[in-house]
């Protein structure tokens, strides 16, 4: 019998319709790491950040049988792991319009005032300098932002997860990028 | 050329999937405006950033513990599903659990009096099965109870002429 970790997607989503849990637990595990990567991007890290990723996995396999495979797997679950911590945040009430800093005069170079990353003390202390840049960006701006920056997806694939038109995402992402390039710039040329 | 064209071409080639007709492009545009080169390099630091500071992950145990999420509401599933009665608004449950999951989490193991009279308000023709099955559900799991699941359905259905406004009612409470 074949492995479950060597399944393709469909192959696992049918066993989980079929009552094979331990296929739905190789979803988990395929998936976990592009759920956080949403998840914690926009929420920050933390206990309510793993509870809205919990959730996300629960409603994916709630939903498993409304998956008509149109979409690839990975896009459904960041789309349900998004649209969970936009209603985490929601529900949060606080920071949901959070003041964004005016855009900066300060032009000087930032690169050479990066850490390199190249230990792990500089590797955190780039993770907590993005993730905070991130934190003072409005809800909307920050999906585009997690899904094309941190994730890598594509301007398309960031419009389908999001259910926008492609300009949309465009605008949204410049935006954004121009944000959080004045926090960083700021944050680095003062810090 | 337009902004979001422009814009369009630059996330293209952070990905490195231009095409050569829009290199092409791209090239003439970044010769015609000096100030892009600058604007492309900050867009490649900004890339390089958030890539490195995507998330490590959940804890170790995150996957245990879905499972074990899974496991319970197939066991419930099963329990209820011959009871299921038909024709229920299922978001409509879903508030009133998650709310009765956040008044027991500040109140402790019992639900408020405040609370035990809404169960009987919505409840009237079943509000002791009703108060009964939310207490064990939520000393149970909280978490279970408030996911969106079948299982409400079944312990908590309103007729579908019922006010949906009631939810709000006893989130305002």
């Amino acid at each position: 019998m074949q492995a479950w970790e060597d399944r393709s997607d469909a192959a696992l989503v049918a066993a989980t319709l079929g009552g094979e849990s331990a296929a739905f637990g190789e979803i988990v595990r395929r998936y976990e790491s592009a759920v956080a990567a949403t998840v914690i991007g926009m929420m920050g890290p933390g206990d309510e950040a793993e509870e809205v990723g919990q959730l996300t996995m629960v409603k994916l396999y709630q939903s498993l049988d409304r998956f008509k495979g149109d979409a690839q797997l990975k896009t459904y679950v960041t789309r349900i792991a998004m649209n969970s911590a936009l209603d985490a945040l929601r529900r949060r009430k606080r920071n949901l319009l959070r003041f964004i800093e005016p855009p900066s005069n300060d032009q000087e170079a930032w690169e050479d005032k990066i850490p390199s990353g190249e230990d792990h003390a500089e590797a955190f202390e780039n993770r907590q300098l993005v993730q905070y840049a991130l934190s003072r960006l409005k809800p909307e701006f920050r999906s585009v932002a997690v899904l094309r920056l941190m994730h890598g997806n594509s301007v398309d694939e960031v419009a389908e997860i999001l259910g926008v038109a492609q300009g949309t995402v465009l605008s949204r992402l410049s935006r954004a990028k121009k944000q959080l390039t004045d926090i960083l710039r700021k944050e680095l040329n003062h810090g | 050329m337009d902004d979001q064209r422009l814009r369009h071409l630059i996330e293209k080639h952070l990905d490195s999937s231009l095409t050569s007709d829009e290199r092409e492009q791209f090239e003439r545009c970044i010769a015609e405006d000096p100030a892009l080169e600058r604007r492309i390099a900050d867009e490649e630091t900004l890339h390089r950033l958030a890539r490195e500071a995507r998330p490590e992950g959940f804890s170790a145990s995150f996957a245990q513990r879905v499972m074990e999420h899974v496991e319970e509401e197939n066991a419930l599933r099963r329990l209820m599903s011959a009871a299921k009665p038909a024709g229920f608004k299922p978001f409509f449950q879903t508030r009133v659990m998650r709310r009765i999951a956040e008044e027991n989490q500040n109140t402790g193991a019992f639900l408020s009096q405040a609370v035990n009279e809404m169960i009987s308000r919505l409840f009237p023709r079943v509000a002791v099965p009703a108060f009964a099955a939310a207490s064990l559900v939520m000393a149970g799991n909280v978490a279970a109870a408030a996911a969106e699941t079948p299982l409400v359905d079944a312990l908590f259905g309103l007729p579908d002429d019922s006010p949906s406004e009631i939810a709000f009612m006893i989130w305002e409470e």
